[in-house]
């Protein structure tokens, strides 16, 4: 399994390592298992996407990759690997100090409340070089280093935008304020989740090319996690599937569409709605999104399921390479896709 | 297939006049004191001309501030009109008395985005849909009013139990269903949708829209469909009017949009589209500006890659070209496709319609 995993990125050093992660959630109405042994690998240079619906724990696993998922969640099981150091085993202190921010970043989804109101965007730019530094500097200190790297983002006026507050910038100016701060101490992974979806759609192409970019000019890594599977597919190389807190397909991204083998994988292709005359390739998913507080047996999509068998509400299948790269958790993949 | 140019021959449902729609900044006494004659407004609607057929559905689509959930919130009357008209059936209803207005309004029926804060929590799912029917029709007796409520529930696709339930024991899905439902009780002629599947996962947002396709084929149901996403009005709807900063910059049938785009805008968002393959795509620079202090020329001009002097100074008139109406300088003075140009101000949409029913 775990050739499978690196086989894409054969000789590429591994820069990520999610090792049969579990997450769970100690609620007042219930054990949520939001996270069920998820195991994945992020290459050097490489763009992984993420997709899946609300639920499916795409989310919460990229919070406890940066061990940082919030009460009453608790990480119960697996091992977080940043080039070779295992984060399960670090302080609170020192993944503060040197872990997050310097060694992985991550921008949320709406970028208004990622930010301080109260204060300009070159002090909380500056805020986070102090955090990591344990120093005390002034923005005119670092005011080149700030606007180098506002300008990085594509940022116009950068030097003015330094002495502005949140509320005078666009959603699309305060995420790729948010993205700059994210990328300030040159972490070697960046995890972008829904970076997006608060954002208008012209605006978004322009923050997803700029994300995309990082890969080339400083050289990261990036995970997206969205649950848009075009927008993943069209900018990452790996597309991961998750539904119910398990990853259900893995494979390239041009696979993923082309060939998709698990049957939620297809559905969910076929669940967008298509950009051509004949719509006959349209067809909805039936049933209701998974309540992780009373997970169905077996595979957490087979009520949902056109492909369902016998076995499929008795066990949870194995995650199994089918084909070079391509992993699949399914007793009846889809044969001719 | 496209019912709207089958039915262009038939009096138009619904028509919007020239509507403009303001929203003034200065809120209380205090600051309209203070502001006195030079107040500032919001121009969130700013003269859009549209029409809908019997069966038609009418695709608003736009960025935020775009003014498409405005227009539909005017037609309503949920907004305060500034100019315009707006006919139903032939009869003008833009400043009717609120007595009247019910009478006309149960015929158009809203649908919001927010499942979870239209419905109201203390309210059971049968009185929700119940309540349609003692404004609409009070002779009915209670026995046909619940065999009402079941039967549409059970074409939503809920159960009949579910009318004893309170709307948080749905989920989202199924109180966008329960939403549906009570929009459609009064059997209305007309549903504004306002980016109903918006709030909601990939798969549930699918059965939505299966539902409402499935409602337009047996249905001769009109609707103007609003939302940002264009891959879903390139699924319901028949025709679409593209908006920006309150103006309508193109608008005709769907799949002349979608095939062939002419403003730059409509470009730059089918462009967008995350796997959309346009074969001159084009992004815009920079972001949408303040609707306050609008520029007297194009309002895309800070933004467009075609910008030329002309769409700084004025406004460009609406033109019919290739089948849609479009407003953009590009496609004024010779017409570069060769495509009738005509002369008037294009808001007659019959003429752009039959042109289209000969293409076909």
């Amino acid at each position: 399994m775990q050739n499978g995993e690196l086989a894409n990125s054969d000789a590429v050093e591994t820069v990520l390592e999610v090792i049969d992660l579990e997450t769970q959630f100690f609620t007042l109405t219930g054990l949520i298992k939001a996270v069920r042994g998820v195991t994945f690998s992020l290459g050097r240079n490489e763009i992984l996407g993420i997709v899946g619906e609300s639920g499916s724990g795409k989310s919460v696993t990229c919070l406890s990759a940066m061990r940082l998922v919030p009460t009453p969640g608790r990480i119960t099981g697996g091992r977080i690997l940043i080039e070779g150091r295992d984060l399960m085993l670090e302080g609170e202190e020192e993944l503060c100090r040197n872990i997050r921010g310097k060694k992985i970043s991550m921008v949320f989804q709406d970028p208004l409340t990622a930010l301080n109101p109260t204060y300009t965007i070159g002090w909380q730019m500056k805020e986070a070089l102090d955090l990591h530094s344990g120093r005390s500097t002034r923005i005119e200190d670092v005011r080149g280093d700030l606007v180098r790297a506002l300008e990085q983002m594509n940022m116009p006026d950068a030097e003015d935008v330094l002495n502005k507050f949140p509320h005078q910038l666009s959603g699309g100016m305060r995420q790729r304020v948010v993205i700059a701060i994210a990328l300030l101490l040159k972490p070697a992974i960046l995890i972008a989740d829904e970076p997006t979806t608060a954002l208008d759609v012209t605006v978004q192409a322009a923050v997803l090319d700029l994300i995309v970019k990082l890969r080339d000019d400083p050289g990261m890594s990036v995970i997206i996690v969205s649950h848009d599977l075009n927008l993943i597919v069209e900018r990452c190389d790996r597309t991961i599937v998750m539904y119910g807190g398990l990853i259900l397909e893995s494979a390239s991204s041009k696979v993923i569409v082309s060939h998709p083998r698990s049957p939620y994988t297809r559905a969910l292709i076929r669940c967008i709605p298509p950009l051509t005359e004949d719509p006959s390739g349209f067809d909805a998913i039936p049933g209701d999104a998974v309540d992780l507080t009373r997970p169905p047996s077996g595979c957490p999509f087979h009520p949902r399921c056109s492909n369902r068998g016998p076995r499929c509400d008795g066990s949870v299948p194995e995650l199994t390479e089918i084909a070079a790269g391509h992993l699949v958790r399914c007793f009846y993949p889809v044969q001719d896709p | 297939m496209n019912s709207g140019a089958e039915l262009s021959a038939v009096e138009p449902v619904l028509e919007v006049h020239d509507l403009e729609v303001r929203f003034r900044l200065e809120k209380n006494w205090f600051d309209r004191f203070i502001a006195g004659s030079r107040a500032r407004f919001i121009h969130a609607v700013d003269g859009v001309h549209l029409r809908v057929h019997s069966g038609e559905v009418v695709g608003l689509v736009g960025e935020s501030g775009s003014g498409k959930s405005t227009l539909g919130m005017a037609i309503i009357a949920l907004v305060e009109i500034a100019q315009g008209r707006i006919v139903f059936r032939n009869q003008d209803i833009t400043n009717l008395r609120r007595k009247d207005r019910r009478g006309v309004l149960r015929h158009i029926q809203m649908i919001f985005q927010n499942p979870y804060s239209s419905l109201n929590p203390a309210m059971r799912v049968r009185d929700i849909i119940g309540r349609q029917f003692s404004i609409s029709d009070a002779a009915l007796s209670s026995d046909s009013v619940n065999e009402r409520i079941v039967s549409i529930l059970r074409d939503v696709g809920l159960h009949a139990e579910d009318a004893e339930k309170y709307p948080h024991e749905f989920s989202g899905g199924q109180k966008q269903r329960i939403s549906l439902a009570r929009a459609l009780a009064p059997n209305p002629e007309f549903i504004i949708a306002d980016e109903i599947t918006s709030a909601l996962d990939v798969s549930i947002q699918s059965q939505i829209l299966s539902l409402l396709l499935k409602f337009k084929e047996r249905t001769n149901l009109s609707m103007i469909y609003i939302t940002h996403d264009l891959r879903v009005a390139r699924l319901i709807t028949d025709s679409v009017a593209v908006m920006y900063l309150g103006r309508i910059v193109e608008y005709g049938p769907t799949s002349t949009i979608f095939e062939n785009p002419l403003h730059p805008y409509t470009v730059a968002l089918l462009s967008a589209i995350p796997g959309s393959r346009q074969r001159k795509p084009v992004s815009l620079t920079g972001n949408i500006p303040s609707a306050v202090r609008l520029p007297p020329g194009c309002r895309l001009y800070g933004r467009c890659p075609f910008r030329m002097d002309v769409c700084k100074r004025e406004y460009p008139t609406v033109r019919k070209v290739e089948g849609r109406n479009v407003a953009c300088h590009l496609y004024n003075g010779e017409n570069p496709s060769g495509a009738e140009a005509d002369s008037s101000n294009g808001s007659d949409r019959l003429a752009v319609q039959n042109v289209i029913q000969g293409d076909d």
